[in-house]
């Protein structure tokens, strides 16, 4: 279970109010906060990227449809976990949802827990999401804070060249790129070469 | 004595020579040679024309050409001493124009016979004589002339009056004999005509009775006077019985038909302004009290002065029952579009129904996780509650609708607002117009009337029209609009129209959108839009369009306000 639900934001974006202010009532008694929007370009344009969340998002809207606020939300690099419900299942939408990253694709009407369900999921993928991102965000920063120099070392190492190698290919003394591998592995905050691979690899992904 | 006789002869000498000179009568004295010797004043007067001396010439000169042969015979005649011998010649004309002086009142017009004396002015003489032998050179002969021109020229007048007269007797004659053929022929023709009168009698008086339509005929006092057999079959009567019965016997309550009563009733008062060869639908009346539905049309005639009506009955029982398949056709045929309408709209409504679930669902869930918590706001559950109570109202009238559509039900007309019709229709489709970006407008008149139609079955029209609009407006790059508008027209009817800003229907499928032949395989637009237009055809409406290339269509329906008693039958 999810710790202090209520500081996660589920977006509620249906354009039959009824749907839409029943979604929120049941979001809201399950402790989630929620923002609820009859249109897409409501949503666009109140949405905060800051806190962590999910989107529930009705498939057929006029005039903005869901799918096309997701390929909105895609090609504005937000990505927040999607929802979709829908009136009537087509299996084209759905799966062109699920192309573009859709969690789930619920029919109405649709069973409360799962949808409860998977608006735990979501918000947990949203953190872990955003987790990732953070840390992607201080290898990058520790990155950059190394030479040139080490640079060149630090991407050997990584492909499991020995210093001795690595000093031949760089024409450089041995002495000298153990130097700089200690350094990379003080300025990349690692102990283990092994740490400093996977590390490098998550981050080239 | 001789003394006594001298003078006597003397003086009868003198009487002859008076005589022969004052005598009217020619008298010539001729010798042996044919030379005039001696002539009294007339003959000189009718020989020369004048008083001339015509001693010494002879006679012959005087004689025309052509009679000299004549004259010499007579000459020779006489000295043969034939004295009864007389001849007729003319005379020369020696330059001296002998005129009549007048035709005695007669003027011969046209005459072409030689004789007549405007043709021909010679003079005829009759020339009679004796012969004097004891003369002593040789002979005389004497000679009395009578002109006979005169009597010559009257002759030839009454000739020729004679002939005209018969001409004209006999032109009249040949007319009189036309004129008997002519009339022989005409009593030919009339003897033939009075056959093909009794024939054609007698081939009306067949067709009379063989006529599979009652013809009555009735006096102006509303007896009838005769009837055909047909009417004795229809009504079980025999022909004799009807005779003088009232014409009313026939027809079933008059009071049931009023324009039918009140056209009886003009007949019989004479009214000038009765409608005659209308058609009325009525109801007969049989012998034994049973009805039958009867067409009837009535024609007025006088003969000498006196009115008389007959009236043209058709049973029209079978057309009857004919019309009530058609319709229970039409309602089954439109059962079928209905199916196959919701069918088409089968996701919309499937939508439709599916939000108000949904809600329903998500509020009852929420209500569950609110009622377990440690204090419970009930206002907010009761706040939930309601939303799920007016969901599931909603819901309740969607399935409604909708049951509505699909039923199968006979034709049952109620009074109803054409408004609330339209806006039922429009909740339905409001998932269509939103899916498709249809802007839509209603222009409803307020107060609009009731009108008695089948809800199910207009409301169907409302739909077809509507859903052929979204059809037409999917493939627009405009602003899609849909304007649905009623109105009142020509004071006694509902006029609904649904008018979209579409491409407009094609000009080649103009004619025949609402015409197709419809069948349940293929339900095609047109074929939905020919259902629509025989429902509001049976509704005694009309339907139509109006289309305008990139402008869009316009269709629209009339619905009559007043059928309220025509259509319960």
């Amino acid at each position: 279970m999810l710790a202090n639900k209520t500081a996660h934001i589920v977006y509620v974006v249906d354009d039959d109010f009824a749907v839409c202010d029943s979604l929120s009532v049941l979001i809201q008694a399950s402790g989630y906060s929620v923002k609820s929007f009859l249109s897409a370009k409501e949503f666009l344009d109140n949405y905060d990227n800051k806190l962590p969340g999910c989107l529930i998002l009705d498939v057929r809207m006029p005039p903005m449809s869901g799918l096309e606020l997701q390929d909105n939300l895609l090609a504005k690099k937000i990505e927040i976990p999607i929802i979709f419900i829908s009136g009537h299942s087509r299996v084209l939408d759905s799966s062109k949802a699920f192309r573009s990253g859709a969690i789930e694709f619920l029919e109405k009407p649709f069973d409360n827990d799962i949808l409860l369900i998977r608006i735990e999921e979501a918000i947990k993928s949203d953190l872990e999401n955003r987790a990732k991102n953070s840390e992607h965000e201080l290898i990058k920063q520790r990155m950059e804070s190394l030479t040139l120099r080490e640079k060149d070392v630090l991407i050997f190492i990584v492909k499991g060249f020995s210093n001795k190698e690595i000093a031949k290919m760089l024409d450089i003394s041995c002495r000298t790129i153990e130097i700089h591998r200690s350094r990379v592995m003080k300025k990349m905050q690692v102990q283990h070469l092994s740490q400093l691979a996977i590390m490098i690899k998550e981050q080239l992904m | 004595m001789l003394q006594n006789t001298f003078q006597e002869l003397s003086h009868s000498f003198d009487n002859y020579i008076h005589y022969y000179n004052s005598s009217p009568i020619a008298y010539l004295t001729l010798n042996e040679q044919g030379v005039i010797k001696q002539a009294n004043p007339s003959a000189t007067h009718l020989l020369t024309g004048s008083n001339e001396v015509l001693l010494d010439e002879k006679l012959e000169t005087f004689i025309h050409s052509s009679d000299q042969d004549d004259y010499h015979f007579f000459i020779k005649d006489l000295l043969d001493n034939k004295n009864d011998s007389i001849v007729t010649v003319k005379l020369v004309n020696q330059g001296i124009e002998y005129r009549q002086p007048e035709c005695s009142g007669f003027r011969l017009i046209d005459c072409s016979r030689s004789l007549c004396k405007h043709q021909n002015p010679l003079l005829y003489i009759v020339l009679r004589g004796v012969v004097n032998r004891n003369i002593k050179n040789g002979v005389e002969f004497y000679l009395t002339i009578q002109n006979v021109s005169e009597s010559l020229r009257n002759q030839e007048i009454i000739t020729c009056l004679n002939q005209k007269l018969e001409e004209k007797v006999f032109q009249q004659n040949a007319k009189l004999v036309q004129n008997n053929l002519d009339l022989t022929k005409k009593i030919t023709e009339l003897t033939q005509s009075k056959k093909q009168l009794a024939e054609r009698e007698a081939k009306l008086n067949a067709i009379f009775d063989a006529s599979m339509e009652g013809i009555v005929t009735f006096d102006q006092s509303g007896l009838i006077v005769s009837t055909n057999m047909a009417v004795a079959t229809y009504f079980g009567y025999s022909q004799q019985e009807l005779i003088n019965c009232p014409f009313n016997i026939l027809i079933a309550s008059l009071q049931s038909n009023k324009p039918f009563q009140i056209l009886i009733n003009q007949l019989i008062t004479k009214d000038p302004t009765v409608l005659i060869n209308q058609i009325y639908e009525v109801n007969g009346i049989r012998k034994d009290s049973s009805t039958l539905p009867l067409e009837v049309s009535i024609v007025e005639y006088s003969i000498d002065g006196a009115l008389y009506f007959t009236g043209i009955l058709r049973d029209i029982s079978l057309r009857k029952q004919q019309e009530l398949k058609e319709k229970a056709q039409l309602t089954k045929l439109a059962h079928v579009a209905r199916l196959c309408l919701i069918d088409e709209m089968g996701s919309g409504i499937a939508h439709e129904i599916n939000q108000p679930l949904t809600a329903i669902a998500n509020y009852s869930q929420a209500c569950l996780r609110l009622m377990y918590v440690e204090k419970p706001d009930f206002a907010q559950l009761s706040d939930i509650l309601l939303k799920i109570h007016q969901q599931s109202l909603s819901l309740g009238q969607i399935i409604h609708r909708i049951k509505n559509l699909v039923s199968y039900q006979a034709t049952l007309r109620t009074h109803t607002n054409i408004n609330t019709l339209i806006q039922e229709v429009i909740s339905l489709c409001m998932i269509d117009f939103n899916r498709n970006n249809i802007y839509i407008c209603l222009d409803l008149l307020e107060d609009m009337p009731d009108i008695m139609i089948d809800n199910v079955q207009i409301e169907q029209v409302l739909l077809h029209l509507i859903r052929n609009s979204i059809d037409a407006l999917k493939n627009s790059k405009n602003q899609r609009q849909l304007l649905i508008q009623s109105c009142i027209r020509n004071l006694n009817q509902v006029e609904v129209s649904v008018q979209d800003n579409g491409s407009g229907v094609h000009e080649s499928e103009k004619n025949t959108i609402l015409n197709t032949f419809f069948t349940t395989k293929v339900m095609g637009m047109g074929v939905s839009l020919s259902i629509c237009k025989s429902i509001v055809e049976s509704h005694q409406g009309s339907l139509d369009f109006i289309s305008k290339t990139n402008e869009g269509t316009t269709f629209y329906f009339l619905l009559p306000i007043e059928t309220l008693s025509n259509v319960s039958q």
